[in-house]
């Protein structure tokens, strides 16, 4: 399989649509990395491929310092995934402080992990992946900082597209609809919210995280070499109405 | 990643003897799909691929089809499903010959043959393949253009038309998902393959300007178009529906 002997680091991976993500990497024999907040990977209490087979990494993206001291265990990187993201509930982000938070979270840390990590970028067909959302297209009801950060995810990976074209690195983002995860939480434990939830979707189904994972496989590999600049909605046709 | 995962039953191409739909049918035909596939006039390039995919062990078919015609459309369609006893991928691969002009340039029979060829074809696709794809769900995939998300001048008799195909997916997307179909779109940047390579540009011209805006600094090869083209209507993209993919090297960016 093409990701033998492919080296990915996935930011966020210990949970959630990142998770999901690492596993499909995985699955595909490559040698993965993924960081989380919690000191240790056994702390999240899942027993899977994940916990298993990748290197894991606790890193607390909302510390400044954390990404300059940290020290990943690869010496050359083919594929950087940053999922990282927080969103807050009950109208908090209309507070500046929570605001700025999240910003810092979901959108600045993700420019700080691939200024930080490009320098290992010198493989063929290495690329970066940022974690989008619906929000990056669309008003998201009580969360101006996560739609604010979600559409400057947008704009960023296609400057950054642009700018490191001719270096040979592309950079492309995943827009996931409803994928169950800690934060949706508030919409599929609700089964009034759930039910009205699927109606929206004309697929009719909540996405998996292994369907977010197919597809940045599939981004991430030689098969996608001339896509770059570009954002995948992966949501079961949410978006379109 | 070399296998996409598919069901039982088969694909229909539309357009299968041009330069990017004999790719698609080929690699359909490495993951084990069996092809039916239309021409309208190179029969040769047809009947080569035909003998080509049958050598990889799929069963094939091939048949001239004037898209413009609804009956015949919609029968090839039907012996396809009687062959394949199922069809489960559906792909839209023709273009007319590209006249580059300013749209007010244009003669008129122009505009409305490239409209009929794209929009009425593809609808006559749609009107043919949904309800087979009814039965078992599948996707349906239609090669646009870039420069539906970014326009170049010169290219409205190909972008416009192709614009209509875009929104025809997402009304399918949108009012057929509860079947278990999804529809998508490969808007096409600058490939070496294709009808692009018929088009006529001196130096300056639309392929140099366009050339000039691509961050990847080269045009595409035809496999990593044809690759998306797959990808999109494979299982593997099970949850990506009414989207369209710039397979471009960032020109659209």
């Amino acid at each position: 399989m093409e990701f033998k002997e492919k080296r990915i680091l996935v930011v966020g991976g210990s949970s959630g649509i990142g998770r999901g993500i690492a596993k499909c990497f995985l699955d595909l024999d490559a040698e993965v990395c993924i960081t989380g907040t919690k000191k240790d990977i056994k702390d999240y209490g899942i027993e899977d491929v994940v916990s298993q087979q990748s290197e894991y990494i606790q890193l607390n993206l909302l510390d400044p310092q954390a990404l300059d001291n940290l020290v990943i265990p690869f010496d050359s990187l083919d594929v950087l995934i940053c999922s990282q993201g927080i969103v807050q509930y009950k109208r908090k982000e209309f507070e500046m402080e929570v605001f700025r938070e999240v910003l810092d979270l979901n959108l600045t840390s993700m420019m700080a992990c691939c200024q930080k990590f490009k320098p290992l970028m010198t493989n063929a067909g290495a690329n970066i992946m940022l974690l989008g959302s619906g929000a990056s297209y669309n008003a998201t009801r009580g969360n101006p900082a996560y739609s604010a950060s979600k559409g400057g995810i947008l704009t960023l990976l296609k400057t950054l597209a642009e700018a490191w074209a001719r270096e040979g690195i592309r950079v492309n983002g995943i827009a996931p609809g409803f994928v169950a995860t800690k934060l949706t939480e508030v919409t599929f434990k609700d089964k009034n919210r759930y039910q009205s939830s699927l109606k929206s979707i004309p697929l009719a189904r909540w996405g998996e995280a292994e369907d977010i994972g197919h597809t940045a496989c599939f981004l991430a590999s030689s098969k996608a070499s001339y896509i770059t600049g570009q954002m995948i909605t992966v949501d079961g046709g949410l978006g379109l109405s | 990643m070399s296998n996409y995962r598919f069901p039982e039953g088969g694909a229909i191409v539309f357009g299968g003897s041009g330069g990017l739909g004999t790719g698609v049918v080929e690699l359909l035909a490495d993951c084990g799909v069996n092809v039916a596939f239309t021409y309208l006039t190179n029969e040769e390039a047809a009947k080569n691929n035909l003998e080509s995919i049958e050598k990889k062990g799929v069963e094939g078919m091939i048949q001239k089809v004037d898209l413009l015609d609804l009956e015949s459309t919609t029968s090839f369609a039907n012996e396809a499903k009687e062959k394949f006893g199922k069809i489960h991928s559906v792909v839209f691969a023709t273009g007319p010959f590209l006249n580059i002009l300013p749209i007010m340039d244009a003669k008129p029979e122009d505009v409305y043959s490239t409209l009929d060829t794209d929009i009425k074809g593809f609808y006559h696709v749609v009107k043919a393949t949904v309800p087979l794809l009814r039965e078992g769900g599948g996707s349906l995939t239609a090669l646009t253009t870039a420069a539906i998300h970014k326009y170049i001048s010169t290219d409205g008799l190909s972008s416009v038309p192709k614009a209509g195909v875009q929104h025809l997916c997402t009304a399918i997307a949108r009012e057929e998902g509860e079947h278990g179909i999804r529809a998508n779109c490969v808007a096409v940047g600058l490939i070496a393959v294709g009808l692009s390579q018929e088009i006529e540009s001196p130096p300056g011209g639309i392929l140099d300007q366009w050339m000039q805006q691509v961050p990847l600094n080269r045009p595409g090869a035809p496999e990593e178009l044809f690759d998306v083209v797959v990808f999109l209507a494979s299982e593997n993209a099970g949850y990506i529906s009414g989207q369209s993919v710039p397979v471009d090297g960032g020109y659209s960016a």
